[in-house]
């Protein structure tokens, strides 16, 4: 039996510490989690066993020594309860008849051992009750910070959109899906004629017009339905006076998480200058600048397209006139669709 | 849903975080009442849950010691979750003080979480990135120029892969994944699994995983598939309890009692 005596003649089995603290760590890695490997707890436990014979076969007070191995224990994160209770349980029974080479007979022993089993639990108690606060406190910050960065986020991220909003040439304007216009821009505002605020309590239909280009209004319908993400036109709008401003219509579908349709957004640029340029170049272009009449260019270009028309020959049907077959074809422009999900 | 660029997931603090539950049944206390009452629930539907998550932790322990025996001293820990005990740093560093770890987690709690408790830790990194999207993942990790991707890395994926359901196509996340590490580099993967298990574990599972978040239980040919061409090492792709214990009394007799399945693999290629 491998015994070792200390000053006073008293004596730890070493074998049986050893056994002691092979179960120990045994019982700790079935009652719960621990990060170390069987054998690394072991030794760790090992050294406790040690220490806490040594303090069962001294004659000082037993508390700070004892409270240091509970604590110690939840440090290396043996938190399980069952982990005191066995520790504690084992104190008073094999403890004494395994690592103790000669507990019999031994007098006070009782009461030194229930010494020690109080201050092991109130040691792991603190030190748990610590880690938990601690722990507690951390989890929450953690918390409040990633709010935070989300907020944040929120808020730079609004900044940036407002910035973009207000500060845009175009005009831009947010919809619901029911047609009420919930923003818009005063570039918007100000291509229409209208303050921001008379705006808003318009409906998108009555800005849509007969003469708008064939199947504007069901390509408007078929993205409010989510059938489109976006939709592109060169779309007539009638501004509060009366007057025509023509515009360069992009409106995007903005859905909900799951994906039904939320918002439209439309971001409207007015090319009124740019086409009323155009409609006169091609006039002047195709009509003589004394007269005014049709030129020779309008009048090869309108037989080469009725010549193409003429097919097969004999079955002329062409219907435009002189002047207005062009502006027609290419005012509303070819609606352009987007996206489909 | 996708979130655009830099706008984080809000902050839900009505609902339960997988990563705060997991550090219940750990023993940690980073987690709250709401956590607590789901783990709970959980624990009672699957009373072998709780001890599959610390045989998951153990299973990694064990890996890294494997990864770590071979030199490996920077690791891509990806759905870390909070660092609650054991964490891959400590036992990274404890064997190798230059080791480095960089984090990723989908929890901005977590992340947060990390990053203040591993604030004071120039070799480790944490970044807030799904799984889902592992071009990012790369690319934020690269940026944070703690790893060295032209020397051996460890990947460890312990218990994230199942949160990845087949319609994310995970075989190419893997694929992106494998692709950016050197040769001579680790994979770590533990998974859940439908195979060997009890019907009413099964059911009880399924029913669990559709209060947390969802869980893709898969075979062990899919599991193995998930390290492609690299050279799983032994004893193989193996219940996570009989992946290399510690000591035979860490196993059972009675067969496996955890629904999951744990490998390693390692990149075996040569350059070029």
């Amino acid at each position: 039996m491998a015994a070792v005596g200390d000053s006073g003649g008293k004596s730890v089995d070493l074998a049986g510490a050893r056994r002691y603290a092979a179960d120990w760590a045994q019982a700790v890695h079935r009652l719960g989690f621990v990060p170390l490997s069987v054998a690394e707890t072991e030794e760790l436990l090992y050294a406790h066993t040690l220490r806490l014979a040594a303090v069962l076969l001294d004659t000082e007070a037993p508390a700070p020594a004892v409270e240091a191995v509970g604590r110690s224990l939840v440090d290396a994160h043996l938190t399980e309860p069952g982990v005191v209770e066995w520790s504690v349980r084992t104190l008073s029974d094999r403890f004494r008849t395994e690592v103790l080479a000669d507990a019999a007979g031994r007098p006070g022993l009782d009461a030194r051992i229930a010494a020690m089993q109080g201050a092991l639990a109130a040691g792991f108690a603190r030190a748990l009750r610590e880690r938990t606060f601690r722990q507690q406190e951390g989890i929450a910050r953690a918390m409040w910070q990633a709010r935070d960065d989300a907020e944040q986020a929120l808020r730079d991220s609004e900044a940036r959109f407002r910035a973009v909003f207000d500060g845009a040439a175009m005009g831009i304007g947010i919809a619901g899906v029911d047609g009420t216009i919930i923003d818009v821009n005063q570039a918007f505002a100000d291509m229409l004629g209208y303050s921001v605020d008379e705006l808003r309590q318009i409906n998108v239909a009555s800005l849509f017009h007969a003469d708008d280009a064939a199947g504007l209004w069901e390509l408007y319908q078929e993205l409010i339905e989510g059938k489109h993400d976006a939709v592109r036109v060169e779309k007539r709008y009638y501004r509060k006076d009366g007057s025509a401003v023509w515009t360069d219509l992009a409106v995007s579908l903005i859905r909900h998480d799951d994906g039904r349709p939320r918002f439209t957004v439309a971001v409207v640029e007015d090319i009124t200058e740019r086409y009323e340029l155009q409609q006169r170049l091609r006039f002047q272009a195709l009509h003589d600048p004394l007269t005014g009449l049709p030129n020779r260019t309008l009048f090869f270009d309108t037989l080469s397209s009725l010549v193409e028309l003429t097919d097969p020959p004999g079955s002329v049907s062409a219907s435009s006139t002189w002047t207005g077959s062009r502006r027609s074809t290419t005012a509303s422009g070819t609606p352009s669709v987007t996206g489909c999900s | 849903m996708q979130k655009p660029d830099g706008l984080p997931a809000e902050i839900d603090l009505s609902r339960p975080s997988a990563a705060r539950v997991y550090d219940y049944f750990l023993g940690g206390a980073h987690n709250f009442e709401i956590d607590r009452q789901l783990a709970e629930q959980i624990a009672a539907m699957t009373p072998n849950l709780p001890a599959t998550m610390r045989a998951g932790r153990e299973f990694l322990r064990r890996a890294m010691r494997t990864l770590l025996d071979d030199g490996i001293d920077q690791f891509l820990d990806i759905g870390s979750g909070i660092p609650t005990v054991g964490n891959v740093h400590e036992v990274a560093q404890a064997a190798n003080p230059k080791a480095r770890v960089v984090y990723v987690d989908i929890d901005p709690v977590a992340v947060a979480h990390s990053r203040e408790l591993l604030a004071d830790n120039a070799l480790t990194g944490v970044i807030h990135a799904d799984l889902r999207d592992p071009e990012r993942i790369l690319s934020e990790a690269r940026a944070l120029e703690l790893l060295d991707f032209d020397r051996p890395l460890g990947i460890l994926l312990a218990g994230v892969v199942h949160f990845v359901p087949d319609v994310d196509r995970p075989g190419d996340i893997l694929a992106t994944l494998r692709a950016a590490a050197a040769p001579g580099s680790y994979l770590v993967i533990s998974h859940s699994t439908f195979e060997d298990q009890p019907q009413e574990m099964l059911d009880a599972q399924r029913l669990s995983a559709r209060t947390a978040t969802e869980i893709t239980l898969r075979s062990r040919v899919e599991i193995t598939g998930f390290f492609g061409d690299w050279t799983i090492v032994e004893p193989g792709v193996v219940h996570m309890e009989l992946w290399r214990p510690d000591s035979p009394s860490e196993t059972t007799a009675d067969g496996p009692r955890f629904g999951a399945f744990g490998g390693v693999a390692r990149n075996d290629q040569t350059v070029g």
